[in-house]
């Protein structure tokens, strides 16, 4: 045991140890988050990387919201409240947990956390529109950790996860 | 193996080395090792294309391969890289530094991959820093020249682009009032990193582009006006003098700095214009030129020579820009460019002749 752990043997295991450790806390924040559903719509399709991820960006105009409280010389930072669902200015007025976001020109509130969600590169083009058109009410299922963290979990489309969605367009 | 045996007769021939020790480089150079044989690229191939078959599979499979099932093979593959890496480390040098790049590769992936399956939003300069930080054990343990550059220009370009380098470069901007102020900077800097030994794969790169950096901003035009009171400098020259007091240099070092701390200090005294910092550049330069030729580093004393026309050159251009378009104007320019010319070539000989022993500290600045 003693001979294995060198100072190159502990090196070379470093990088494998703190990845692993990375890949274990997103899973868990991911795992443990607050689960909320949002309405979603495309933006900028020119950032569709190839049709491997969706440019999306999360619809928060249908909440209410402080925003329009804020004054040129105010910090833009806000926050959307799970459960409470409304946008504050102050995190600790949210009875749970939060989304961390900022104010866009004192009207949209803004996560900054949510705008991609990765997809194959054949179901890529048919999401694509699926999600711009609007016409399916398109949602993204994102799951908050306690520091306001928004991670994209699932698409809906038609009120169907994205993969049983696809099924059914393809039959 | 031809070409080994007619050179080394081509030595005996010129008396260089005796029969005997020709003989003894042809028996040295039969037993090594060949790593490009028709065998070994043979090998190569197929190894390429059953690498290429399997990435193909499983690339047209990516969609249908579980989650979990994705971030275990890649911990496999780390940790296979790893412990095969360590088992070659001494028996084969060569194939330890090529697992090491293909470790340090493979942990960018690594890290695209939890972000692809947790489709994470993330900065470009944060991934390449995450990165910077995994990847610096292999880099460090591979030892090699290259590596460290790559390594260093991807976490000092990173670095900038995150909102601490941007605000530490608007201040460098903000706070200098003069591009000499600034290259003064990069001048202690390169002299810090001097006096570290240790860690020469990632050192060696920073001080090389410190360096650039002080020649860089000698090559700039511009003044800020709005900087106000020259704090900076101060501050970087009493950190510096503060530096220089409390270690121990070698008498060579001691002169080549205090020398290039005198002349930047002089500078700082000059009222500041366009044309006392474009001379201050210019003696800077010039000083850097005889530095170099002290210390052996011939090389870098050219290169700063035609750094130096080239500043010539540049404010020659400026001070007459569209007169230079007319016939005689380029013929002016053209005599201009050629006694510049001349001169490097004088100067260089000069130099040379008046440094031929120089050559004792070449190291510190190749």
């Amino acid at each position: 045991m003693r001979k294995f752990w060198n100072k190159t043997n502990f090196l070379l295991c470093l990088p494998v140890v703190v990845w692993v450790a990375w890949a274990a806390a997103v899973h868990l924040s991911v795992a443990n988050g607050a689960k909320v559903v949002l309405p979603v719509h495309g933006f900028d399709p020119r950032d569709i990387l190839a049709g491997r991820y969706l440019a999306i960006r999360a619809d928060y105009d249908a909440f209410p919201s402080e925003c329009y409280r804020l004054t040129d010389k105010d910090p833009t930072g806000a926050f959307f409240c799970i459960g409470d669902d409304r946008v504050v200015l102050d995190k600790s007025r949210c009875s749970g947990r939060f989304i961390t976001g900022y104010c866009e020109r004192r009207k949209h509130f803004r996560d900054i956390s949510v705008n991609r969600f990765y997809v194959s590169e054949k179901s890529a083009r048919l999401l694509e529109n699926a999600v711009n058109g609007r016409v399916k009410d398109p949602r993204v299922v994102v799951s908050a950790d306690k520091n306001g963290r928004a991670y994209p979990v699932d698409l809906i489309l038609d009120g169907l996860p994205y993969k049983e969605w696809l099924k059914t367009v393809k039959k | 193996m031809f070409s080994v045996a007619r050179k080394t007769q081509k030595w005996v021939e010129n008396g260089l080395i005796s029969d005997e020790q020709a003989r003894r480089i042809a028996a040295f150079e039969q037993s090594r090792k060949s790593y490009l044989s028709l065998f070994s690229i043979i090998m190569f191939l197929g190894f390429l294309s059953i690498a290429l078959g399997i990435a193909a599979i499983v690339a047209s499979n990516w969609a249908n391969i579980p989650d979990a099932a994705k971030l275990s093979s890649m911990f496999v593959l780390l940790t296979a890289c790893a412990v095969g890496s360590a088992r070659v480390r001494r028996s084969h040098p060569a194939a330890f530094t090529g697992g090491m790049l293909f470790y340090a590769v493979l942990l960018f992936a690594a890290i695209g991959l939890v972000g692809q399956i947790y489709h994470i939003k993330s900065d470009t300069y944060a991934a390449f820093l995450f990165w910077s930080a995994l990847a610096f054990p292999p880099v460090l343990l591979m030892n090699k020249g290259f590596a460290g550059y790559v390594w260093d220009f991807i976490f000092v370009l990173s670095l900038s682009c995150s909102p601490w380098g941007v605000t530490f470069w608007r201040r460098v901007t903000e706070w200098f009032e003069t591009p000499v102020q600034g290259s003064f900077l990069f001048f202690a800097l390169f002299f810090v990193l001097l006096k570290i030994k240790g860690a020469r794969v990632f050192v060696a790169p920073l001080r090389a582009g410190a360096f650039a950096l002080c020649a860089g901003c000698l090559m700039c035009d511009g003044l800020n006006w709005d900087a106000g009171f020259p704090y900076a400098p101060l501050a970087v020259a009493a950190v510096f003098a503060l530096f220089v007091a409390a270690g121990k240099n070698d008498p060579a070092g001691r002169r080549l700095l205090w020398g290039g701390t005198g002349l930047y200090a002089v500078s700082f005294l000059l009222p500041v214009c366009a044309w006392t910092v474009y001379l201050s550049q210019l003696a800077v330069l010039l000083y850097f030129i005889f530095a170099a030729y002290h210390f052996g580093g011939e090389k870098t004393a050219r290169l700063l020579g035609v750094l130096t026309a080239c500043r010539i050159l540049t404010v020659w251009l400026s001070l007459f820009g569209s007169l230079l378009n007319t016939g005689a104007g380029l013929i002016v320019s053209g005599m201009f460019i050629l006694a510049i010319a001349c001169g490097c070539y004088k100067g260089d000989k000069w130099l040379k002749k008046m440094f031929a022993k120089g050559g004792v500290h070449a190291e510190i600045l190749e």
